[in-house]
């Protein structure tokens, strides 16, 4: 990164080389949505490639990276004038089940939990998403989210507790 | 025990990173709180769903745009490095001290610049110049010949300083001096003549007239002064000219004599 910021622009080309599948599971894992999500992953790298100076090399680079991406969808949302991020969210996973392809490929629980995750306050959401599915750990979730270590844990375990709340009110609902 | 070192158990717990000990720590201490680990179990299963939820791979679009967009960035970077280092140069004149100097300096190069457009002649005049040369060169020729042909031995002999004052002649007019030097009926013409050819007489057809001409004169003193001329000028070609002369029964004596002492002298 700090040859991207000294000029060398090619070298962000091992940068996405190396995080685009990730930031697209980010991206996707809260807008399930493919052709939005990739949009996403180009913004947040004209972003990276715009504002390489304020990147000091201090921090780590994913951290940096991830406080970009947390910006971009803040902005998609805000831009899109919807209801709100969370109603969005939920609208979003809604039309999962009109995805044919998705259906054939997971199962009914994954759905469920989706649906269940879409629930989720958005920070809540973002904060499951970082944990479990890029794979930060807690430290690096504080530095982005702007927060302690120890707080960053009790979010997360309320987050899983309010999750498996929506969880098994949706398993009952769908029973009915 | 702590809220925060509760919480590390608790996710750790979840994750399946806790040894024996740190399980046993964490069982009692839920126990003390009222809770039990089974309570834990039924997110310990989401947790392990969440983690076979995937996601799709990205299309093969999206990595072609993004090279897309760096090499456009890279282009337009380069344009606007070179615009900041421009903007940069200006910015820092106008900034210090140097303005003053710059605007000096430019003041200074324009001066110099008039001055030199005022004082340099254009081509233009510099080929009017040249025409008017030959055309003033041309008619002194004309001038020349037609004094050369007029009756008054003073008219021919005024032709003739007219050449040598020029320092210049054509080989037309070079000709019709050594014309002038053969046939001329006056002998101080014939003279001149001699001596105005000898100012040209780097010239291989001025010497060949020369040498020539020595032999076709009847007057000693035209003689006499060829002689001379063609020994101050050390032209080695006259040795055997001059032997004619010395050999030759029509010249006069202090022709051969003269002639005998350049011989000395060119070899």
């Amino acid at each position: 990164m700090l040859k991207v910021k000294s000029g060398d622009l090619n070298k962000l080309g091992i940068l996405f080389e190396r995080y685009n599948r990730m930031l697209f599971g980010f991206f996707y894992r809260i807008t399930s949505n493919r052709e939005l999500s990739e949009d996403l992953v180009q913004n947040l790298f004209i972003r990276i490639l715009k504002y390489r100076k304020n990147f000091h090399g201090d921090g780590k680079f994913t951290t940096w990276m991830y406080t970009i991406a947390r910006n971009i969808l803040a902005d998609h949302f805000k831009q899109n004038k919807r209801k709100g991020f969370n109603i969005e969210l939920t609208e979003a996973h809604e039309n999962l089940n009109d995805n044919a392809l998705d259906l054939e490929l997971e199962e009914d629980k994954h759905q469920l939990l989706k649906k269940a995750m879409n629930r989720l306050e958005s920070e809540k959401l973002e904060l499951l998403i970082l944990s479990r599915y890029q794979g930060l750990k807690y430290r690096e979730i504080a530095e982005i989210m702007n927060s302690s270590e120890g707080a960053i844990r009790v979010k997360i375990f309320r987050a899983l507790n309010d999750l498996r709340e929506h969880y098994v009110k949706l398993e009952k609902s769908e029973s009915l | 025990m702590n809220k925060d070192k509760l919480y590390e158990l608790i996710l750790d717990y979840l994750d399946q990173n806790l040894d024996s000990s740190q399980l046993g720590l964490l069982k009692s201490e839920l126990k003390e709180m009222g809770y039990d680990i089974n309570d834990l179990s039924a997110l310990q299963k989401l947790v392990n769903e969440m983690d076979n939820i995937a996601v799709p791979e990205p299309s093969a679009q999206m990595s072609e745009s993004f090279y897309a967009m760096l090499e456009q960035k890279g282009n337009k970077e380069e344009e606007l490095e070179l615009i900041e280092r421009i903007s940069e140069f200006f910015r820092s004149i106008f900034q210090t001290n140097q303005f003053p100097r710059l605007a000096y300096a430019i003041i200074i190069l324009l001066f110099g610049w008039a001055i030199g457009f005022w004082l340099t002649p254009n081509s233009g005049v510099k080929n009017q110049i040249n025409q008017m040369s030959m055309e003033m060169q041309s008619m002194r020729e004309v001038v020349m010949e037609s004094m050369m042909d007029k009756p008054l031995a003073s008219d021919r002999l005024r032709a003739l300083q007219l050449v040598r004052s020029s320092g210049k002649a054509t080989e037309n007019v070079l000709q019709t001096v050594l014309s002038t030097l053969n046939n001329d009926p006056d002998a101080n013409v014939r003279m001149a003549a001699a001596e105005t050819l000898l100012s040209f007489a780097n010239q291989d057809v001025v010497r060949t007239g020369l040498l020539e001409s020595i032999l076709q004169q009847n007057s000693p003193l035209v003689q006499l002064t060829l002689v001379d001329g063609l020994v101050a000028i050390q032209d080695k070609a006259a040795i055997p000219v001059f032997e004619n002369l010395i050999s030759s029964n029509d010249v006069h004596q202090a022709v051969k004599d003269r002639s005998r002492e350049g011989i000395s002298k060119l070899i």
